[in-house]
């Protein structure tokens, strides 16, 4: 079909394992099968049927304007002509048009496109600048420009599908590029390069496979556009001429009879219904074929937001924060399997887990922030207070101000568009009407966090500033409401060591001012060494040893534990580290 | 005597921003200001530094992603940068890279025996399906993996597949692009343990780059240490890290978190970074200007 311009060519140059694959998820999409069932079906009838049936499209009888009968199942037209075998010519040539019309357009859209966000630069540039052209071009004009110099009896269906192909190609070719632009930076490219790939292997093989799936939509689209389209031309004098048809010729010539002779309205109308259609559920069916993490399933269909939450514990909360019992379900999967935390007051506890261990989930679920598809159960006692089962507005008194959440990576925890000192407003309006010295208070909340002339950087935009000093910013945030429970979600992961050394630094520092508490999350427990006082380690959603901090790292109880500690990258040993310490510490 | 296997001399890579940019009064970016490394035959260099050190683009540069502005990068004694036809394919073959993120080195599209095949097909070599299978042993993955796609696979696996693929066609040289600075550190332990084994049964070569210097001390013979475009110090493994001979060498070593409570609370706050401080700056680039910023 249209669409398989990129998909059926890839296959084979993807060798043993594509092809196949693509094959395999295609049938598995019931809607995709039958909308390309009904294609061909109908694509095989305007074949075979035309030469078999009595009347001729063109041919003329003597039952004018009649009702749909045994003799003309669809009725005849005015000048007695049988409709449905105007129809099926109808349904053949549009089929072609529309086909061949995708296919130029899809062809100069994903070349242009991919070439010119490869190549970028001046390639770029010039290929746009078509684009911008070929936008300004008025289509109507030029039809009918067009269709004044062509020969009576109509063109045929090629130069019809080369002028609506080059009318058409430019949405195609603005989605392929701004897709290829965002590709072209990424690693795999890079990779193809050093293994010795030439730009054209990139663009075959990486590059057109990775946006089919954009392609397959967007020529899905101009399918249906293309049959309209077709029919705007025929009107106008260029295309399918009298006595030839098309499905669009059929039902603009038929809608000033729409209620007087109806039929001839609504056998072609709905014909282009049934195709659009089909093409569409074919379409995405073959889009997700060709995109192996397409889920095939709904991942939202039984979400249920918690678990019935059966007996709360009716004891006496022990310290800040009391979680009992606390389970975390993605679908079947029980990725956090009941755990019980406490942390007391000014108390830093680590938690501390490889990826996929829950430890991320299960912190995020003390402020209320699970991903959508989870469903939470079990108790989270804060101050006192049970906090599951709040709504949003109750959560508000809590997030923010009283717990406060530094997250991994500062890029893109700060707003973009906002300067430091907005987000430090917005943050301080929620506890009432802005002080008029508020300016003097974030600079003083960012000398809190070590950042050196603060007032420098009040109006600057997160963009200008260094992953270290962001995250330091993301820190002094956390800050503005004086929270009870800090909770620190892998705050250095995205950062240098360095850097990493300074953030950490930062936030005991600033933790200590405050006297919060405070939620560690990471997977380096040689990390934790300095600012933890106690240290839960997780692991497959479940708490495997909970300890005080000297204890953990002299005693470990748990066998992973003792693996954790092997495993961590450390030059411990090395007394260059150590004398290098100390003699930072005397020069300071 | 080792086999010198590949020799930058005195690269050197400036950007010049863009027009926009240089408008605004943007200098020219020092990326790299004359960078001599040497790796030998089966031995591991390491090269050490923080994000903007210039240490991806010395990579890229040898690799012959970016052009260089100066300086030679000679592989086997012949020079990169002029190389063509057979010996540049030989160079192409011989050496690999596995990139810092598994996520996006790996095209989402291809399944893992696309993916392994797919240095061969490049190259135009011949290559036996069970050669994918060799791969998938040689790197601890089970042989279903063959039929599947990367993101079926967790952090540690697709880093894995990665490794397979540099080793794809018997390289000599793999450059290592911070390879597991994405990864757990019990899975970096598992990923530095297996690079280790390959490289003793193979006789292959590292150039491995990273900004902890803990995790390329462990599997590297060789240190560089670079800051601001700039190699500060460069030696033997035992030497950089037992007789640090430039600061910023020792600021990375104290930057490096020790698993032991005791000595992690008695370390003093770094608040700010411990090189360079006011009054002891970064030399500027020795090489000045080489383009024009008009």
């Amino acid at each position: 079909m249209a669409t398989d311009t990129t998909s059926t060519t890839e296959p084979k140059a993807g060798g043993n394992g594509r092809g196949r694959v693509i094959l395999r998820r295609f049938r598995r999409h019931k809607l995709g099968v039958t909308g390309l069932a009904v294609l061909l079906l109908l694509a095989v009838i305007s074949i075979v049927v035309p030469m078999i049936w009595p009347y001729g499209h063109g041919e003329i009888t003597p039952d004018l304007s009649q009702a749909p009968s045994a003799a003309h199942p669809m009725g005849t037209d005015t000048l007695g002509r049988d409709l449905f075998a105007q129809t099926l010519r109808g349904l053949q040539q549009s089929l072609l048009i529309a086909t061949s019309v995708t296919v130029v357009a899809c062809f100069i859209g994903v070349t242009l496109g991919v070439v010119a966000g490869y190549f970028g630069r001046f390639v770029d540039a010039t290929v746009m600048r078509l684009v911008d052209l070929t936008l300004t071009l008025p289509t109507i004009a030029i039809a009918a420009f067009l269709g004044s110099v062509v020969p009576s009896g109509g063109v045929n269906w090629i130069a019809l599908s080369l002028v609506l192909g080059v009318l058409m190609w430019t949405p195609v070719s603005r989605l392929v590029r701004g897709i290829v632009l965002s590709l072209r930076n990424l690693p795999f490219v890079d990779a193809a390069r050093v293994m010795g790939a030439g730009n054209m292997q990139v663009m075959a093989r990486h590059l057109i496979p990775n946006v089919a799936d954009h392609i397959i939509v967007a020529a899905t689209l101009m399918f249906g556009t293309a049959i309209l389209a077709e029919s705007g031309l025929s009107f106008l004098g260029f295309g399918v001429q009298p006595p030839d048809t098309s499905l669009g010729l059929l039902v603009s010539n038929a809608q000033s009879a729409v209620l007087t002779r109806p039929w001839l309205f609504y056998f072609p109308g709905l014909l282009i219904v049934v195709i659009v259609l089909a093409m569409n559920y074919a379409g995405e069916g073959l889009r997700d074929a060709v995109n192996p993490k397409a889920s095939l399933v709904n991942p939202l269909q039984s979400a249920r937001r918690r678990n019935d939450r059966g007996e709360l514990p009716t004891d006496m909360p022990r310290g800040l924060v009391d979680v009992r019992g606390l389970t975390v379900d993605f679908g079947d999967q029980r990725v956090v399997k009941g755990i019980d935390l406490s942390i007391e007051k000014g108390e830093v506890l680590a938690l501390v887990g490889e990826s996929g261990s829950g430890k991320s989930v299960a912190a995020l679920s003390i402020v209320g922030l699970l991903p959508p598809t989870a469903v939470g159960g079990g108790s989270v006692r804060f101050d006192g207070r049970e906090l599951t089962g709040l709504n949003f507005q109750e959560w508000r008194a809590y997030r923010g101000r009283r717990i406060a959440v530094v997250l991994q990576d500062p890029s893109t925890t700060l707003n973009p568009v906002l300067t430091i000192a907005a987000q430090f407003k917005d943050s301080m309006r929620l506890a009432g009407p802005l002080a008029s010295d508020y300016r003097d208070r974030i600079v003083d909340l960012l000398a809190g966090v070590a950042i050196k002339d603060p007032a420098r950087l009040l109006d600057s935009y997160p963009h200008q500033l260094s992953g270290g000093m962001r995250q330091r910013i993301a820190i002094a945030l956390a800050m503005v409401h004086d929270p009870d429970l800090i909770i620190a979600d892998e705050p250095t992961t995205a950062l240098d060591v360095t850097v990493q050394a300074q953030v950490m630094s930062t936030l005991a520092l600033a933790r200590k001012r405050t006297g919060a508490a405070m939620l560690f999350i990471t997977h380096d427990l040689s990390l934790v060494a300095g600012i933890a006082d106690k240290v839960a380690v997780m692991r497959a959603g479940e708490v495997v040893e909970r300890d005080d901090v000297l204890t953990i790292f002299d005693n470990p109880d748990h066998e992973y534990t003792r693996s954790l500690l092997s495993l961590a990258p450390s030059l411990a040993l090395s007394p260059a580290s150590q004398s290098a310490a100390a003699d930072i510490e005397e020069d300071s | 005597m080792t086999e010198q296997l590949l020799q930058t001399t005195d690269l050197v890579k400036h950007f010049r921003p863009p027009r926009s940019a240089r408008r605004r009064g943007q200098q020219v970016v020092h990326a790299l200001c004359g960078v001599s490394i040497h790796v030998e035959q089966g031995r591991t260099l390491g090269v050490v530094g923080e994000s903007g050190s210039g240490k991806t683009t010395l990579l890229r540069t040898l690799l012959g992603l970016e052009t260089a502005t100066a300086g030679t990068v000679e592989y086997a004694g012949e020079d990169v940068t002029a190389m063509s036809g057979a010996p540049a394919r030989r160079f192409r073959a011989d050496v690999s890279v596995v990139f810092q993120d598994p996520y996006t080195s790996l095209d989402p599209r291809m399944t893992v025996s696309d993916l392994l095949t797919q240095p061969a097909k490049i190259q135009k070599q011949p290559f036996p399906t069970s050669r994918i299978f060799d791969l998938l042993d040689q790197v601890k993955l089970p042989r279903v993996s063959a039929g599947k796609f990367p993101h079926e696979f967790s952090g540690g696996q697709r880093q894995r597949i990665a490794i397979a693929r540099a080793l794809a066609l018997e390289p000599k040289l793999i450059v290592l692009d911070e390879p597991v600075s994405a990864l757990d550190v019990s899975v970096q332990a598992e990923i530095v343990a297996l690079l280790r084994e390959l490289q003793e049964q193979r006789d292959v070569s590292y150039l491995f780059v990273a900004h902890d210097l803990a995790v390329v001390a462990d599997l590297s013979h060789d240190v560089g240490v670079m800051y601001g475009g700039q190699m500060v110090e460069y030696g033997a493994t035992s030497q950089v890290l037992y007789e640090p001979s430039h600061p910023y060498t020792r600021a990375l070593l104290a930057a490096v978190p020790v698993p032991d409570p005791r000595i992690e609370r008695a370390k003093p706050p770094f608040l700010r970074p411990l090189w360079p401080t006011d009054d002891d700056l970064p030399k500027p680039c020795p090489h000045g200007n080489l383009i024009k910023n008009r």
